[in-house]
């Protein structure tokens, strides 16, 4: 089945806006027929299982460009719009792709080779295509649906490839656990180039729910007052989200959300004592605590909110369809508290990496996801993090990889070494420091020339705040230890 | 005390330094945060800007976009609180 059609089953009239507010122009009906109109527009111009990159901030532009795709049978590749020139060239180079749709935002500050759609060529296009039905019923839901590109343990980017059964499967169990029905209206600041945020989109459009974008969630007044006024029953946000929400203001905890049914927290541990703050604050609000990664489609597990206080700091079991296992280097279960990898099979594991049959090999061993996150498993069953390989900050919730900014810091001529760091910042929970060795000879390099170089090759959120230069040549060697030590840390 | 073309100029100053953003593009009007000239992280320099700059406190509940969408909501915010 193509998970376009199982988002819409039984949904082809539905009158409801998926965007509450829209007075229609985003009901279901609307949004079924105009991606049914841009997929045979697809099939017309580039056929089916080519590559089409999509960047733009959640809107319903993403959506209907993002369905579109999917029920041609084409693959999305999802893109940050904030992405760099020399990411998108790579990413270009990478997978060939036939098409892009792109926000406005994006077109104008990067020359991008490949054909394009833009927001209002998408509209002109749909109003002028002509109503098509297609129905598919041989599609084959092993094939790629999307590819999303994260970074991980180098600086470049792998490509995740994700099928349409791992979507529809993914979605059925995340919809099992939180109870989602159509009565259900999520206020979403994730992103929906990322798994996480593309979750809240499934699952909601498979029930019949609503969607509320906050695209700016730093505008904390304006965000708190949304919350409170758009009637939504779930919130999901990463560790930085909640952090900021109980640490900067007490306008959150002042606040009534007296329609908010849950939250959900994933992308990394939030210290129990935030937890612990929140449901104290909203005893009435269930608190899921989740896990998950890209790889998995999103979801790998989660806590129950009634588990919370026996469980303290665990990230649950495995969701309904999803075996976990945490295993020693010889893939055999450790025993209770003895720490191990965790391991996860199901159908929503990825079919592998695009292109890179080698760190697929890695990751997938025998019909298992191999997640790299070391762990403990007490004597139920739950799991506990004890580690998670530190590869990603979150600068406001926003992914940056420290790796990549280390790179573009080192192209400068005089720089020995560089390190990237999360350092504790009051508003943005992470914020980012680099220190920068630099040689006797390009002692005048200052922090702001490191800003202004990074400027020119990176989004603004990668740019460190922080930037500490060790000017002494006989430091290169102690840069290296300061590295070292650094690494261990993280 | 500062008049509201000082404010401008000073902000837009700051705007220029801390986004390398060229000079022409950034007008009285310019939308800062939708055009992308801002992020979060730009947002947080730039209350740190004004309460140094102009020792103004936000409040929590000050923080919305209308008041910090172009250099003229921004100088209308800071002669707001200074008055």
């Amino acid at each position: 089945m193509n998970c376009f059609d199982y988002f819409f089953e039984d949904k082809h009239n539905l009158q409801k806006d998926l965007i509450p507010g829209n007075q229609g122009s985003t009901s279901y009906q609307s949004i079924y027929t105009r991606s049914i109109k841009l997929a045979y527009y697809l099939n017309e111009k580039i056929g089916s299982g080519q590559k089409i990159l999509l960047a733009s901030q959640n809107s319903p532009f993403f959506i209907l460009a993002y369905l579109g795709i999917l029920k041609s049978g084409n693959i999305c590749i999802p893109l940050n719009p904030e992405i760099e020139q020399n990411n998108i060239d790579f990413i270009i180079e990478k997978t060939q792709p036939k098409l892009g749709f792109f926000s406005e935002l994006v077109t104008r500050k990067l020359e991008i080779s490949i054909d394009q759609i833009s927001e209002t060529g998408l509209l002109e296009l749909i109003t002028n295509q002509s109503p098509a039905d297609r129905p598919d019923e041989n599609f084959d839901g092993e094939q790629t649906a999307e590819i999303i590109f994260t970074s991980g343990s180098t600086a470049t980017p792998k490509g995740v490839m994700i099928t349409h059964n791992n979507i529809i499967a993914n979605s059925d169990s995340i919809i099992q656990y939180l109870k989602l029905t159509e009565n259900d209206r999520i206020f979403v600041v994730l992103p929906f180039f990322y798994c996480y945020g593309q979750s809240l989109l499934h699952t909601h459009l498979r029930v019949g729910g609503q969607l509320v974008f906050n695209n700016n969630f730093i505008f904390l007044g304006s965000t708190i007052k949304n919350l409170a006024h758009s009637q939504c029953t779930g919130f999901a946000g990463v560790p930085s989200h909640f952090q900021i929400l109980l640490r900067k203001t007490d306008l959150f905890r002042n606040s009534e959300f007296p329609y908010l049914r849950y939250v959900t927290q994933a992308g990394g541990k939030l210290h129990n004592t935030f937890i612990e703050e929140f449901t104290k604050a909203f005893p009435e609000i269930s608190f899921y605590v989740m896990y998950g990664q890209t790889e998995a489609t999103a979801r790998l597990s989660y806590l129950p909110p009634d588990m919370l206080k026996e469980k303290t700091g665990s990230l649950g079991k495995g969701i309904p369809g999803v075996e976990l296992k945490v295993v020693d280097s010889k893939g055999r279960e450790v025993i209770p508290g003895k720490t191990g990898e965790i391991i996860a099979k199901g159908k929503n594991i990825m079919s592998g990496y695009f292109n890179d049959p080698e760190e697929t090999a890695k990751a997938l061993r025998n019909g298992w996801l191999y997640t790299g996150d070391l762990a403990t498993m007490d004597e139920d069953g739950f799991i506990y993090l004890t580690s998670r390989k530190k590869e990603i900050i979150k600068v406001g919730g926003k992914r940056v990889s420290p790796k990549e900014i280390e790179e573009v810091i080192a192209m400068l001529p005089g720089v020995i070494d560089c390190s990237v760091e999360a350092v504790e910042d009051d508003l943005l929970a992470e914020a980012l420091k680099a220190t920068v060795v630099v040689s006797e000879e390009h002692q005048n390099l200052s922090a702001e020339g490191i800003r202004k170089f990074c400027s020119t090759k990176l989004s603004k959120y990668k740019i460190p705040g922080i930037i500490d230069i060790k000017k002494n040549i006989t430091f290169s060697a102690t840069g290296k230890k300061i590295k070292h030590r650094l690494n261990e840390y993280e | 005390m500062a008049n509201t073309i000082e404010i401008k100029k000073e902000i837009r100053q700051f705007i220029i330094e801390t986004t390398f953003a060229p000079e022409p593009d950034v007008k009285d009007d310019t939308l800062i945060f939708v055009q992308g000239f801002f992020d979060s992280m730009g947002f947080i320099m730039l209350i740190n800007f004004i309460a140094e700059k102009y020792g103004i406190k936000t409040d929590d509940n000050e923080l919305m976009e209308e008041n910090f969408e172009s250099i003229n909501a921004i100088a209308a915010f800071i002669e707001r609180k200074l008055n």
